[in-house]
């Protein structure tokens, strides 16, 4: 019997073969298939329960005029309880409530995963794949510059598929033993690319590899739920590239003004494009210098959201930090925006996933802010209240 | 040594003048390169103040940086990353020479780098690592210019307290003990050629009373 990844290998070689008159009419993609029998409604029932537990929306005005020790002791009685009193003997303080947070937020994450089965579960696993990225990087970053295990080992967070066992283990081995270990996963023939200098470019991969193997995960949007999932992936794609052009674009003019030049001094960036954007022509915007770049998002879906910080802005002072949490403010909203409409799908599964973790990066922003005096006015500035 | 110790001959005299002579040039020595280290001191002072501002400023937007980048991307994000940077600055020390007190010429190689070159992937990461890097990267620059100022200043200021501390000596102490041993051995010498003088006359008295 054929496997999803066996048809796709067909369809891909029997596109090549086509000629581009043709071949371009076909989707680039197959609809989601094979993939077993689905436990939505049980699925659904489990994660609105968990979702009950979430503090709700109201909470966070309160949080930020509570002090910290409040704070601390408000999280301790919810949920992260637990959490907290495992992590009280190797952490303290801000630390201990920030390593709480990540470890509820793997725990929902394996609960998501242990919970669903078939479809779900294969688009849950291939969400939260982007967890198993960041501690792969996480490792390899630390082993190629020779960080102690045990700081290694306090960067991980476990929130997807790779269990901390596993985790744990490559960091004791060299970094060829754990290149070696990811052979047969889909992270290998990305790894064993790595040839001692290019890391960044092995990164930049990894995480293209993350949207690119969700958005064929996601497969051809048939039904409304799974357009509205199609639309949050390929959004965030476009946010990502989006803000990776301001950054390159930013970094180059600044440059320029230094040197009096007019050249791009970042020449790989196509090579960092994600493709399968929804409203941005990446082969587009790439090529332009700042100013004409900041034109042409003015025709762009996002210019309303991100034109208050880059309308008239001087280049020295524009924030992308600003730019990057209104973005992805927006596309939060977006994706929770209807989502009743779908009861029994994928929708209500990912909006939980969704929810923990801004809940989590709320709550560290709070708890973070507050440690060290940040104003209120800016704390609220980067939240995101769903 | 002490006045009564000094031997009142004519060749200790001559000796005395000839080494009053040379503290004194040496006196006007020290004095004139005292007064320079000062002036000297004074224009490294009126740089060093505004990098010390400059580098209290970078210091605080530096912290500002990391504390909202280790809220917003979290701390984990933020040490991850940090694991990344491959590149470490490199400090290389020379050494210059300012009226003959030897300060430092710090340089630092890698410490600004470019944004596709800090060591971490541009597609995973995000504009918060980029103000952090950004930030801690003025900083180290801050710190190296302060670094050779304050030292400068400090050596000079070393020298400075040494060169006075040889002036007063010499202004206070050695010329005037000099020049007292100077004018002891002057009456000395007086006194003993009024002595040979009284003692010659009483010679020829008695040979003239003999005769």
């Amino acid at each position: 019997m054929l496997n999803t990844q066996k048809i796709r290998e067909i369809s891909e070689y029997v596109q090549d073969q086509l000629p581009d008159s043709v071949s371009k009419h076909i989707p680039s993609r197959l609809p989601a298939f094979g993939k077993g029998s689905s436990n939505y409604p049980y699925a659904v029932t489990r994660i609105r329960a968990m979702r009950v537990k979430l503090f709700p929306r109201d909470a966070y005005p309160r949080f930020l005029n509570m002090s910290l020790d409040e704070i601390t002791r408000k999280i301790g009685e919810s949920e992260y309880k637990q959490d907290i009193d495992e992590l009280s003997r190797e952490y303290t303080g801000v630390n201990l409530i920030e390593h709480a947070l990540n470890r509820n937020m793997a725990e929902s994450s394996q609960k998501v995963l242990r919970i669903t089965e078939g479809e779900p579960h294969e688009l849950v696993r291939e969400y939260l794949r982007v967890f198993d990225i960041d501690d792969i990087k996480t490792i390899l970053r630390g082993k190629l510059h020779n960080i102690p295990e045990d700081q290694i080992l306090q960067a991980l967070v476990t929130g997807g598929a790779l269990r901390y066992t596993f985790l744990s283990g490559l960091v004791t081995k060299n970094v060829d033993e754990i290149i070696a270990s990811f052979s047969d996963s889909p992270y290998g023939p990305i790894l064993k690319r790595f040839d001692g200098t290019n890391f960044p470019e092995i990164e930049n991969e990894l995480d293209k590899f993350y949207y690119e193997n969700l958005f064929e995960a996601i497969g051809l949007p048939s039904s409304a739920d799974r357009k509205q999932f199609d639309q949050f992936v390929r959004r965030e794609i476009d946010i990502k590239n989006l803000s990776l052009l301001l950054r390159v674009k930013k970094y180059e003019a600044l440059e320029n003004a230094e040197s009096e030049g007019t050249q791009c001094i970042i020449e790989d960036v196509s090579s960092m494009m994600i493709p399968h954007g929804l409203a941005l022509d990446t082969d587009k915007l790439k090529s332009l210098c700042y100013d004409d770049f900041i034109e042409a998002l003015r025709l762009t879906p996002y210019w309303d959201v991100i034109s208050a910080v880059l309308e008239n802005a001087d280049l020295k002072s524009v924030s992308l930090t600003d730019v990057e949490a209104r973005l992805t403010r927006f596309n939060l909203t977006k994706v929770t925006e209807n989502s009743r409409r779908f009861l029994i799908s994928i929708i209500p599964i990912l909006e939980f996933i969704i929810y923990k973790s801004n809940e989590v990066r709320n709550l560290r922003i709070i708890i973070r802010g507050k440690s060290v005096g940040m104003d209120n006015e800016l704390i609220k500035d980067r939240l995101v209240i769903l | 040594m002490a006045v009564q110790d000094v031997k009142p001959t004519r060749s200790e005299l001559q000796d005395l003048q000839k080494r009053i002579k040379l503290s004194q040039n040496g006196y006007k020595l020290l004095k004139m390169k005292r007064d320079g280290l000062i002036l000297e001191f004074f224009k490294i002072l009126n740089q060093a103040r505004g990098v010390r501002e400059e580098l209290d400023a970078a210091y605080a937007n530096a912290v500002e940086k990391v504390n909202l980048a280790s809220a917003v991307d979290g701390s984990f994000t933020l040490k991850s990353a940090s694991f990344a940077v491959d590149a470490v600055p490199t400090i290389e020390l020379k050494s210059t020479n300012i009226m003959g007190v030897v300060v430092p010429k710090i340089e630092g190689s890698d410490v600004h780098k470019a944004l596709h070159q800090r060591g971490y992937g541009l597609v995973g990461t995000d504009a918060y690592i980029d103000d952090v890097a950004d930030a801690y990267e003025i900083l180290v620059e801050k710190i190296i210019v302060a670094a050779e100022l304050e030292t400068t200043m400090k050596r000079l200021l070393d020298d400075i307290e040494k060169t006075k501390r040889r002036v007063n000596a010499l202004e206070f102490k050695v010329i005037p003990e000099f020049q007292e041993q100077v004018k002891f051995i002057r009456l000395r010498l007086e006194e003993m050629e009024r002595e040979s003088m009284s003692s010659l006359k009483k010679i020829k008295k008695k040979k003239a009373a003999q005769a």
